[in-house]
């Protein structure tokens, strides 16, 4: 018989399989449920942590300084960082799946998601770098002193070459990660075909 | 049905027992834990061949399991709420170790199509025939491997078709299709058709 199973043999075979009895305690689903939580909650003030000290630091400037072109690149930066932050919460902000839906739905939810995101990486320049370049520009134009001495701009040279290549690494690490999302969406657009 | 735990507080004199109600998701988990362990664990067999793995991928499960019922709105039976949000959480796993362990997964179609690569007497007793049928299963995509997860656990085809989305003539296809590479490869050679 073992050598001659049909499919309603195959399921009472597989209903009645050896099983471990592996059990998970309520308390620890809670506690696994909290760090989880708590790492969720993390990294959204990661998010907005940075956008809050830049906000800090050139609030600060604003109030310190006296030179007028220093004080309106600051606002400028400020409102280009709030501009930032509103765009990460209104299109960014990670939402979970609803567990319950059926494997087709949340398949596509899914993949709506990661085209969200994608198009959000890719994009980033436009609403991640741009809004605060001009803030910048204003605030290293205002640093000048009155006479332009060539000395002064090799004294800045290593924080503009500083902050352009932040402003690079940010668009390139963003890139890299579109392509890995453009990579999960065909691998869910392969499922999906065949399914 | 509400369940109570007792807790007694030594420091105090005389004794004082809390009681701790559950809540409606903890109830909700304990009955789905009650009723559904043993499916579950066979789901977890059947999505992660590797026993440390699968024993992550079933706390994981119940993890998600507990989460979900506190958005349980009974609009569906409890079971297709278990075996959707199960199966999610294990598809979400298969996902995400295709993509560190390059496996190539099939559809029940292409399997229909292929001979069966191991001889039929190699299911010479019910421990290697339940291998041989954990090894096929794991060899299939996500959906189909729904489908015939929940073919061999005794659901129907509209039960099915309320768990995994799709219609259900196309889960009986499917289901007709799975019978078909049963009997192919679980038969001797002789009797395929019989």
């Amino acid at each position: 018989m073992a050598n001659d199973l049909n499919p309603d043999d195959l399921r009472n075979l597989w209903r009645d399989q050896p099983l471990e009895n592996q059990r998970m305690p309520l308390d620890e689903i809670r506690a696994r449920a909290s760090r989880f939580e708590r790492r969720i909650s993390r990294r959204n003030l990661r998010e907005y942590a940075g956008g809050l000290l830049a906000v800090a630091i050139y609030g600060f400037s604003i109030w310190k300084q006296h030179n007028p072109v220093m004080r309106a690149g600051s606002a400028m930066v400020i409102a280009g960082v709030l501009f930032v932050m509103w765009q990460l919460y209104r299109r960014g902000g990670a939402s979970q799946l609803p567990a319950d839906l059926g494997f087709l739905a949340s398949l596509e939810l899914h993949r709506r998601q990661l085209i969200q995101q994608r198009d959000l990486l890719r994009t980033v320049f436009r609403w991640y770098i741009a809004p605060i370049i001009p803030g910048l520009i204003v605030v290293v134009i205002g640093s000048v002193p009155g006479r332009f001495e060539l000395r002064y701009l090799a004294r800045m040279a290593p924080f503009l070459g500083a902050l352009i290549g932040t402003l690079v690494a940010i668009w390139w690490l963003n890139r890299r990660a579109a392509l890995k999302l453009e990579r999960q969406i065909a691998e869910l657009d392969n499922l999906e075909r065949q399914s | 049905m509400r369940n109570f735990a007792q807790k007694s507080c030594k420091k105090s004199s005389p004794p004082v027992t809390t009681l701790i109600v559950d809540s409606p998701q903890d109830a909700h988990y304990r009955e789905a834990a009650a009723e559904y362990g043993a499916a579950l664990e066979r789901l977890a067999r059947a999505y992660e061949a590797d026993p440390d793995r699968r024993r992550d991928l079933l706390q994981e499960i119940h993890l998600a399991l507990w989460r979900s019922f506190a958005g349980f709105n009974r609009l569906c039976s409890l079971r297709t709420w278990v075996y959707r949000v199960a199966h999610n959480a294990a598809a979400s796993h298969v996902l995400r170790e295709r993509r560190t362990r390059a496996q190539v997964l099939v559809t029940v179609e292409e399997l229909e199509s292929t001979p069966d690569p191991s001889a039929p007497e190699a299911a010479a007793d019910q421990r290697q025939s339940l291998d041989r049928l954990l090894a096929l299963v794991q060899t299939l995509k996500p959906l189909d491997r729904q489908v015939i997860l929940s073919y061999l656990e005794g659901l129907d085809a509209a039960a099915i078709s309320e768990i995994t989305g799709i219609s259900p003539g196309n889960v009986a296809t499917k289901i007709h299709r799975i019978k078909n590479v049963l009997t192919r490869r679980f038969h001797q050679a002789g009797c395929y058709g019989e």
